[in-house]
């Protein structure tokens, strides 16, 4: 029977769908009012129903997906022929990608939220309650005498904890490709 | 020798992978920083510009019915509200609390109904006021000169307005004055 890394082979196409399946996690403000869809993959941002484009966002964005279907390619040839002397280079360029996307993203969204408080904290000596991650919260901010309400929450999707297969595997198909080098 | 060149290449993939993107934002957009980081704001725009404020103007107030000795009719008191901003305005439903302005007494209160405000239009809008049975005793005994009804009034409360969602709550007072001849 034909040698393979099976952990690879499940892996690589999994990432190559993976910047295709849209937003990992959404925020609103309000009604409206601010509109986020974000992934490493996807940014769409709206504000007072109008769409807000940031070049270097959507162009990250393009160099995330295009580095993941790249990985997932490389991941895939790897596996399919793991005795191949290029093999494990490949899979060592593929195989992690997506662990570092992953928690670089959870822990943007971590630190925004911190952020958040600390800044509201610090400079408008108030709590703003920002939730981490997923969560909703209506921060009552005083400007002069004005009171303003904004009512927001966050949300994660499905597509945030889908992407864990593809990462979990990839890092097991990375181990798992040290029996191939030692035989 | 295939082995030190996949590595080489490898390593140049990864290096066009993460600086090619931002390379190309910055060139897209001619290597201005502003507008690679957030492009056109669109209606944002319109609330980090100066001097575009909403404005409020109060109206004569026009009496429902005959004011007579011993009774105070609701009055009708024009606003016209404008909005200055590319995106409408919701003015939620008010409720304000109206006091003789000259004895800081609570004489009533004024009811709004609610209303969208079009983008870069203004609109007129009308309080109800309605005056209790202290406020209206209040007024006949201590504001009526000679014939007339002559006071100062004015709504105090807050504000409501609703921008997608979000609520603002601005305190506000408006002053008028009523003059109106009492019928005996």
């Amino acid at each position: 029977m034909r040698e393979l890394n099976w952990f690879g082979v499940i892996a690589g196409p999994l990432m190559i769908l993976l910047p295709f399946l849209g937003a990992w996690w959404e925020f609103e403000l309000g009604t409206g009012a601010v509109d986020l869809s974000l992934s490493p993959f996807t940014f769409r941002l709206e504000a007072l129903g109008e769409p807000v484009r940031s070049a270097l966002v959507s162009y990250v964005c393009l160099g995330a997906s295009l580095t993941l279907v790249i990985s997932g390619i490389f991941l895939l040839l790897a596996s399919l022929c793991p005795r191949r002397w290029w093999s494990a280079r490949l899979l060592r360029f593929g195989a992690t990608k997506l662990l570092w996307m992953w928690v670089s993203f959870l822990l943007l969204l971590v630190l925004l939220s911190a952020a958040g408080n600390f800044l509201a904290a610090r400079f408008l000596g108030q709590g703003f309650g920002l939730p981490y991650l997923t969560g909703s919260s209506t921060p009552v901010l005083n400007v002069g005498e004005a009171v303003l309400i904004l009512p927001l929450r966050m949300s994660l999707r499905w597509s945030f904890f889908f992407a864990l297969v593809p990462m979990v595997l990839g890092v097991l198909s990375r181990i798992y490709h040290r029996r191939f080098a030692e035989d | 020798m295939g082995e030190k060149a996949l590595r080489a290449g490898l390593f140049l993939l990864s290096l066009v992978l993460s600086l090619g993107p931002i390379l190309a934002a910055f060139a897209s957009e001619g290597w201005d920083l502003r507008s690679t980081l957030i492009g056109d704001l669109g209606p944002l725009q319109d609330l980090t510009s100066e001097g575009k404020e909403p404005e409020a103007e109060v109206g004569e107030p026009q009496f429902l019915g005959e004011v007579t000795g011993d009774n105070l009719p609701p009055l009708l008191l024009p606003l016209t509200l404008s909005n200055p901003y590319s995106f409408s305005l919701e003015v939620e439903n008010q409720s304000m609390d109206l006091f003789c302005q000259e004895d800081n007494v609570r004489v009533g209160m004024g009811r709004l109904e609610g209303r969208i405000l079009e983008p870069e239009s203004g609109e007129n809008l009308t309080f109800l006021v309605e005056f209790t049975p202290e406020g209206s005793r209040h007024l006949l005994e201590r504001h009526v000169r000679g014939s007339y009804l002559q006071a100062a009034l004015e709504l105090r409360g807050d504000f409501l307005l609703n921008l997608y969602g979000l609520r603002f709550r601005v305190p506000q007072r408006m002053s008028f004055w009523v003059y109106a001849e009492v019928v005996e």
